[in-house]
C-alpha cells in the first residue's frame, strides 16, 4: 500500500486517533511520518496518569468538612512553591517539604495506592545527628584554611589538605583523617 | 558477554529480572521542581562522589551521547524511553561496562538505581542494590521521612521505593488460550502485568512484564518474596502448558519450523515480524525441538533484531527500508555462528 501523504513509498507507519468517539487514520511511509512529527510516537505514548491520581485525592477531599476543601485548595509549599491544584494535575509531589504539607489528604492517598501509609522497610542509616556532626566538621575545617594568610605554596597546600580531610570524613575514613588533621595543625 | 546476551535460572520462562530503587537528595527539590542550577547541582554531588562507589561504574552525561546509542541503551532496557528522550533537563547516568548496573540521575527522581541480570535472579539482586544503597547512603543526604519513608516524586512509589520486575515469555499460554486467565490471577495478587511490546494486555512476542505494584507498607524483603512466589506460579503454568501442546506434536512442530523456515530463508522482515517469529522459535529451542540452534544464539537473535542495536551490529545507520533488508541478513549470519 502507498503512503497518503506522498503516494511514493511503501506504509511502514501507521497512525490511528480516537478522540471522543472520533476516528482518523493515517497510511504513511516513514519519511512523511517524520515531516509530520509522528514518528516520535514510537516510544510508549505518554498516557498522562497524573489524573488517576488526582481522582484520589479529590474522592478524599468529599469526605471532608467543606472548611478544611476550601483551605487545602489553596494550600501551598513554601519550599518548593507547589500548589495542591498542581499536585492533582500532574500527579506528582515537589520537593520533600511537600509530603508534610499536604499531610493531611496524603493518608487516605496512599491508602488508596498501596493500602497502606506507614513505610516499614529500610532506613537510612546515618541518624539526621550523625550527619549534621560530619557537615559541622566539615565546615569547621574550611573556616580554619581560610584563616591563614601566608605564602602561596602553604595556602595551596592547606586547601589540598582541607579537600582530602573532607574527603576522608565523607567516606569514613576517620585514621585517615586525623592524620591529615595533625598535618594542618602543624602548617597552621 | 554481558547479562542481556546470557541465559540465567529458569530462562526458558523467565528472559531477566531487575530490581530498581528511587532516590532523592534531601536539600534540592525534586525533578517536577528543581531548577536548572539545581538540577546542575545535583549532577555534580553524585559526579563527585562516582569514583567513590565503585563496583566500575562510569559517569556519563547524556548529551554525551549520539541517539542511536541512547535508543540501543533502551531497547536492552537499562534506561527508561523517557529518560533517553529528555533534552532539556541535565541528566546522565552511571553505568558499568557489564550494563548490569545503571544508576539514571534527573529522571523522575534525582536517583534511580536499577540492576539486571538475566534469568531469576530477584534475591541476588535485591542483595546488590541494597549493598549500593548502604554506600551512598554514607556519601548522600536522602530525603526520608519518618512515616513515609524514601520520598518519591510520585506517591506512587514513596516508601521502600523499590520496584522489581520480572520479564517473562509465555507462548505456551497464549497458544492454549490462557493468557488472560494468568493476567488475572496476577493482577488479583497485587502485582502488575503487562505486555512489554504492543498495546494494552496483547503482547507482541508472547512477552510480558511483571512487578509489584505495592511499595509502601511493606519490606523490600516482602517485596522480593511475593515476586518470587507469583513468578514461580506462572514459570510452572507456562510449563504445564509447553507439556500440554508437546502432546499434539504435529501442530507445534509445524508452527515451530515454519517459524524457523521464515527466519532462515527471507529476505525481508520488519522487526514486529521477526518478533513473532523468536517467539515460536525461542519456544522451539527451548523444547530442543530446533536442534540446529540453542539459547546462546537465541538471546543474540533477540538484541539484533531491534532496530538500534541492528544498526550497532552492522556498524551504520541504516533507515527502515535497509534495516527490513539487513536484518534477515544478520539473522543469519547468528544462525550459522
Amino acid at each position: 500500500m502507498l503512503c497518503q501523504n506522498c503516494g511514493k513509498n511503501e506504509v511502514t507507519f501507521r497512525y490511528t486517533q480516537i478522540i471522543n468517539g472520533v476516528k482518523k487514520e493515517m497510511a504513511l511511509c516513514d519519511k512523511c511520518a517524520r515531516t509530520l512529527g509522528l514518528e516520535s510516537l514510537d516510544f510508549n505514548m505518554p498516557i498522562n496518569f497524573s489524573n488517576f491520581l488526582g481522582n484520589f485525592l479529590n474522592d478524599a477531599l468529599d469526605t471532608k468538612l467543606m472548611p478544611s476543601f476550601t483551605k487545602t485548595g489553596t494550600l501551598q509549599c513554601d519550599n518548593c512553591g507547589m500548589t495542591y491544584n498542581e499536585f492533582v494535575d500532574t500527579g506528582k509531589f515537589g520537593c520533600s517539604h511537600c509530603y508534610d504539607i499536604f499531610a493531611d489528604t496524603l493518608d487516605s492517598v496512599l491508602k488508596n495506592i498501596h493500602g497502606s501509609s506507614v513505610h516499614v522497610g529500610r532506613k537510612s542509616h546515618l541518624t539526621p545527628a550523625d550527619k549534621k556532626a560530619v557537615k559541622e566538621d566539615i565546615k569547621k575545617v574550611e573556616k580554619s584554611t581560610e584563616k591563614t594568610g601566608k605564602s602561596d605554596t602553604k595556602e595551596e597546600k592547606l586547601a589540598n589538605l582541607s579537600r582530602q580531610l573532607k574527603q576522608a570524613i565523607q567516606e569514613e575514613r576517620y585514621e585517615d583523617a586525623a592524620k591529615i588533621r595533625d598535618e594542618i595543625k602543624k602548617l597552621s | 558477554m554481558n547479562w542481556y546476551l546470557q541465559n540465567g535460572k529458569d530462562s526458558d520462562v523467565v528472559i531477566s529480572s531487575r530490581v530498581r530503587i528511587a532516590r532523592n537528595l534531601a536539600e534540592v527539590p525534586f525533578p517536577t521542581k528543581f531548577s536548572k542550577e539545581q538540577a546542575k547541582k545535583v549532577l555534580e554531588t553524585i559526579k563527585e562522589i562516582t569514583p567513590s562507589i565503585g563496583y566500575g561504574l562510569k559517569f556519563i552525561n547524556l548529551n554525551d551521547l549520539d541517539d542511536l546509542t541512547k535508543v540501543s541503551l533502551v531497547e536492552k532496557h537499562v534506561i527508561s524511553p523517557e529518560f533517553a528522550m529528555n533534552k532539556d533537563k541535565a541528566s546522565a547516568m552511571l553505568l558499568n561496562d557489564e550494563e548490569n548496573i545503571c544508576m539514571m540521575i534527573n529522571e523522575e527522581d534525582h536517583i534511580r538505581l536499577q540492576v539486571f541480570a538475566s534469568g531469576l535472579e530477584l534475591e541476588n539482586l535485591k542483595n546488590l542494590v541494597i549493598e549500593i544503597d548502604e554506600r551512598l547512603d554514607k556519601m548522600l543526604h536522602y530525603a526520608i521521612h519518618e512515616k513515609y519513608g524514601y520520598l518519591t516524586a510520585c506517591p506512587t512509589n514513596v516508601g521502600t521505593a523499590m520496584r522489581a520486575s520480572v520479564m517473562v515469555h509465555l507462548p505456551a499460554l497464549s497458544m492454549t488460550g490462557n493468557i488472560n486467565k494468568i493476567l488475572n490471577i496476577v493482577n488479583g495478587f497485587g502485582m502488575n502485568i503487562r505486555g512489554i511490546y504492543g498495546e494494552g494486555t496483547q503482547s507482541q512476542g508472547d512477552i510480558y512484564q511483571i512487578s509489584n505494584n505495592q511499595t509502601l507498607g511493606l519490606t523490600e524483603n516482602d517485596i522480593i518474596k511475593n515476586l518470587n512466589v507469583i513468578t514461580e506460579q506462572v514459570i510452572e503454568q507456562e510449563r504445564m502448558a509447553r507439556k500440554y501442546l508437546a502432546k499434539n506434536s504435529i501442530d507445534l512442530e509445524d508452527r515451530v519450523y515454519r517459524a524457523y523456515g521464515t527466519l532462515a530463508y527471507a529476505t525481508k522482515l520488519s522487526s514486529d515480524e521477526c518478533k513473532k517469529l523468536l517467539s515460536y522459535v525461542k519456544l522451539g529451542t527451548d523444547l530442543g525441538m530446533i536442534k540446529e540452534l540453542n539459547d546462546s544464539k537465541v538471546t543474540k537473535l533477540y538484541l539484533y533484531n531491534q532496530p538500534a542495536n541492528l544498526q550497532k551490529y552492522v556498524g551504520r545507520p541504516l533507515d527502515c527500508y535497509e534495516r527490513e533488508i539487513k536484518r534477515p541478513e544478520v539473522m543469519k549470519e547468528i544462525m550459522k555462528d
